[in-house]
């Protein structure tokens, strides 16, 4: 990984502060399985050396974007960079201050607390990445306010306090206009750097294209990175909503041409069928149809 | 031998599309046309003079490509020159569709590289062309201009790759002028094209108008023709409830003696009461109630003002005269237009309703605070525990509910006057799309609408708070007669005191122009008469608006009207204000005052 970085040109102090990082907090091997494997790589300088520097400062990381800016990307190859295991937590609604830190359980006829991950990722000082954080209401978020400010201590009601580990960081992710999210408070958001995560650019997603599938033709490789910015454009004029613009699907998509569907049935799985409404869909096959012709096969995308 | 042949697709000019599309946004099939339009050349702020629609009034989605990819190589202004150059003219269709297929040839070379698929999509639309052939009617080709349509053969066999139609050598000479290469510019495109229409048409560079026929009509001619022809709309204060005159619509105008603005004798009065009875249909109060809020609310500017609450249902003891069956015979015709209007667009509505109601399902689910309320288990409450032994209830118990009630109702308020009578159909589409929307979302919602006639000002309840399913009453909705917002405020403040919730939000479609036949009169500060518009009205109505808002009801406005008059409705609205440009934008602007409500009130 951090070979990748040296590839992008990322400064040499940063590289070294990792490097110094590393050395200072290694991992234990029972908690080596917990350090994330990316599929893919993030591409972005700008904002790699923004977080990496943030993170050597002790700050924790507050990811904000829009749909398919690559916030959880990032966060997992920040835990390799930094080779730190990592602990994963979606936010829901629902989502209270015992999902977050542990709860009391019954084990071997008593009651006992059973950590939750918030709590171990602080034991441990691993990577905390808090996925969709907007999600949750913000009194259930008030329980992390100690944990991520100067006092860097979980104190859980009738058992110990708990420091947390000076290798220890927070990385939230957040969408403002996600179904289901909401403004973060001010507490919280004072308490995290905040990286505005830009959209991913032309130059990104063919890279990623064209490490994910080798073997796409060029030509098409360029159709598709045109149709998601067509589609991103389409969705900022409110022209559909943002369920069709799903980088995933579209990876998807490709994987399912690559696998011997034609790409307007591969696509419609992937990027159409994600929109429920059947106007919604015609405007968006109408975006696809001027990039991808419906009968394209494996033979002319694929050279293997 | 073919017959007289033309243009095989039908080229909608925006520009010339009824008034009222301005006004009330597109249609369904036409909103993915622009779509189109806007996909090639990604730029959403373009309002594109043309738009591809087939025989079939589907949009055709390669040629609306082309008029997207001529923006994006050409601009916007020298394609508006060059159509400009015809306008008008007695042949413009023939010189617009031969343009068009200039423009295609040489932007699909220039974006072809850019855009592979953009040669599947041409030869597609070529082999549909000649496929619609067998489809036409004999009409239909008898609409066809014979050297149009040879042209585009012309083109579309070659893009086939099948052996060419015999041509005449001056056709020839004209389909291969229009041929223009991807290597030209904008401009050397333009000027390729008029040297063509010059050379093979004899064009000479400025359009040459049919001269119209102008014909004068007397007395006994005028009231048959107005209501056979498309006339300008008048308002008066004699119901009429038709369409505007809007370019291609069969418009329908009654005729009125002159605006009655006098005060009125008692006979007079009751004449004006029978009158509004029969066309709005009987009171939701007693003559007594109606009394008591009359002495209440017409007051000050309002005073010699009559108020008129109904749902719009006939009074059974009222005789039916011939006026009013016709009026409501004009209404029925008009809820019929807007159901018809709803089905035609469906697609588009259904869409935006369950996008609206997901925002607000979405907007409730997240702001809203937990519910306690009385369970068997839970936290003990000691206000409720005595009746476990009194009563044998054993609910005496708190427990959070996550599904809560939203604490508040929604009045929309649509203004019902004449100066809607344009966009009827889009008005009642939008109300049913909001207030089922807010059905949905549990949501209490009422749909009223307003308008003044002959000094009375009619509140008409289109959709109540307690009917299940109400909503399709909303596409009873039609527009007459004047406006007189302050009182109407007054009326919906009177209409509050029924609703099931103690916070109201009041949301009202407005063109922020109060308008009344109905002067207010002389007082002991003004001793003349004044006429209840302009500033008057304004003043009157932002009083209202703000006497509201001191009992605690939070008024909204989505406003659509000129804009010389926005200062006006800031004036009365202040920031509570969402001002939309065409009427299709109506619930999603309401819609975001309603989620910033539900965040307010969630605190």
């Amino acid at each position: 990984m951090l070979d990748f970085l040296e590839q992008e040109q990322i400064s040499k102090e940063l590289l070294e502060g990792i490097q110094e990082y590393r050395n200072a907090y290694p991992t234990p091997p029972e908690l080596q399985n917990r350090i994330p494997k990316p599929r893919y790589h993030y591409y972005g300088k700008e904002v790699w050396e923004a977080s990496i520097a943030a993170l050597l400062c002790g700050e924790n990381l507050l990811l904000a974007g829009s749909k398919a800016t690559g916030k959880n990307v990032l966060a997992e190859n920040l835990a390799q960079v930094f080779a730190r295991p990592s602990w994963d937590v979606s936010f829901h609604v629902n989502m209270d201050a015992a999902s977050l830190i542990g709860m009391d359980t019954f084990e071997n006829g008593q009651v006992t607390f059973r950590p939750g991950p918030v709590y171990l990722c602080a034991q441990h000082g691993g990577f905390g990445i808090l996925d969709e954080i907007n999600m949750a209401k913000n009194e259930a978020l008030a329980v992390l306010h100690a944990t991520l400010d100067f006092r860097r201590a979980i104190d859980v009601p009738g058992y110990d306090r708990v420091e947390v580990d000076p290798a220890a960081r927070f990385i939230g992710t957040m969408n403002y206009g996600y179904a289901g999210t909401r403004e973060l408070n001010e507490a919280l958001t004072s308490r995290f750097a905040v990286i505005q995560m830009p959209a991913i650019d032309g130059d990104g997603l063919d890279r990623l294209l064209g490490e994910e599938f080798p073997s796409l033709e060029k030509k098409y490789r360029g159709q598709f990175v045109q149709l998601f910015l067509d589609l991103q454009k389409k969705c900022e004029s409110a022209e559909i909503s943002s369920k069709a613009l799903d980088l995933r699907g579209m990876l998807d998509a490709l994987r399912l041409i690559r696998r011997g569907i034609s790409a307007g049935t591969a696509l419609d799985m992937g990027i159409t069928n994600k929109a429920f409404d059947s106007y919604e869909q015609g405007l968006i096959r109408d975006v696809i149809a001027a990039r991808i012709p419906a009968k394209l096969d494996r033979s002319r995308l694929f050279t293997d | 031998m073919l017959l007289p042949p033309g243009s095989r697709r039908s080229w909608t000019a925006a520009d010339c599309l009824p008034t009222d599309m301005e006004a009330s946004g597109y249609s369904a099939r036409q909103r993915r046309a622009i779509n189109q339009v806007w996909t090639a050349c990604g730029d959403y702020k373009f309002e594109p003079q043309f738009l591809a629609m087939q025989s079939d009034g589907q949009p055709d989605l390669y040629m609306n490509c082309v008029i997207g990819l001529v923006h994006k190589w050409f601009g916007d202004e020298l394609p508006k020159q060059l159509f400009a150059a015809w306008a008008g003219d007695a042949r413009q269709a023939v010189y617009d569709d031969l343009a068009w297929l200039a423009l295609e040839n040489a932007v699909y070379e220039k974006e072809l590289p850019k855009r592979p698929a953009l040669a599947a999509l041409r030869q597609a639309h070529a082999s549909a062309f000649f496929e619609s052939e067998y489809q036409l009617s004999r009409q239909e080709w008898m609409e066809k201009n014979q050297l149009v349509y040879a042209i585009q053969s012309a083109r579309w066999k070659t893009v086939l790759g099948q052996r060419l139609p015999v041509l005449t050598p001056w056709e020839k000479g004209l389909s291969e002028a229009l041929a223009c290469p991807g290597t030209m510019s904008g401009e050397e495109v333009a000027a390729a094209i008029r040297a063509a229409f010059q050379k093979y048409l004899r064009f000479d560079g400025t359009a040459h108008a049919k001269t119209p026929l102008t014909l004068h009509f007397g007395e006994r001619w005028a009231p048959l023709l107005t209501k056979l022809f498309s006339t300008e709309m008048v308002r008066t204060d004699d119901l009429a409830i038709g369409r505007s005159a809007a370019v291609g619509e069969n418009g329908m105008v009654r005729a009125s003696n002159a605006l009655r603005s006098h005060l009125r004798s008692n006979e007079r009065e009751t004449e004006d009461r029978d009158y509004v009875e029969r066309c709005f249909g009987r009171s939701l109060y007693a003559p007594k109630e109606l009394a008591l809020m009359e002495q209440r609310d017409c007051t000050g500017n309002h005073l010699g003002c009559h108020l008129w609450f109904t749902r719009g249902e006939p009074s059974p003891d009222k005789p039916v005269s011939a006026d009013a069956q016709r009026l409501f015979q004009q209404a029925e015709e008009q809820a019929k237009r807007n159901r018809a209007a709803y089905v035609k667009n469906s697609d588009l509505y259904q869409s935006a309703l369950l996008r609206l109601t997901e925002q607000i399902r979405n907007c409730m689910l997240i702001h809203q605070q937990p519910d306690a309320v009385s369970a068997r288990q839970g936290h003990l409450d000691s206000r409720r525990v005595w009746r476990l032994p009194v009563l044998g209830d054993d609910k005496v118990f708190l427990r959070s509910d996550e599904e809560s009630t939203p604490g508040f109702t929604v009045d929309l308020l649509l203004d019902g006057s004449a100066s809607r009578l344009h966009c009827q159909e889009t008005i009642a589409a939008q109300g049913y799309i909001l207030a089922k929307s807010l059905a949905d979302c549990g949501i209490p919602v009422r749909v009223s609408s307003f308008c003044s006639l002959r000094g009375y000002t009619v509140l008409r309840v289109l959709k109540d708070f307690g009917e299940k399913n109400g909503e399709r009453k909303i596409f009873d909705y039609f527009a007459a007669g004047w406006n007189r917002d302050g009182l109407a405020l007054r009326m919906a403040a009177e209409l509050l005191n029924t609703a099931p919730a103690d916070k109201h939000l009041l949301i009202l479609l407005t063109d922020a122009s109060p308008d009344d036949s109905h002067k207010i009169l002389p007082t002991g500060k003004v001793p003349l008469s004044r006429d209840y518009d302009g500033q008057v009205g304004v003043e009157d109505t932002a009083d209202e608006v703000r006497a509201l808002r001191r009992k605690g009801v939070r008024v909204a406005a989505v406003f659509m009207g000129e804009n010389a008059n926005v200062p006006n409705a800031r004036a009365i609205y202040g920031q509570d204000l969402a001002p939309i440009r065409r009427m299709d934008q109506l619930s999603a602007a309401a819609g975001r005052l309603i989620q910033t409500e539900i965040r307010e009130l969630s605190g």
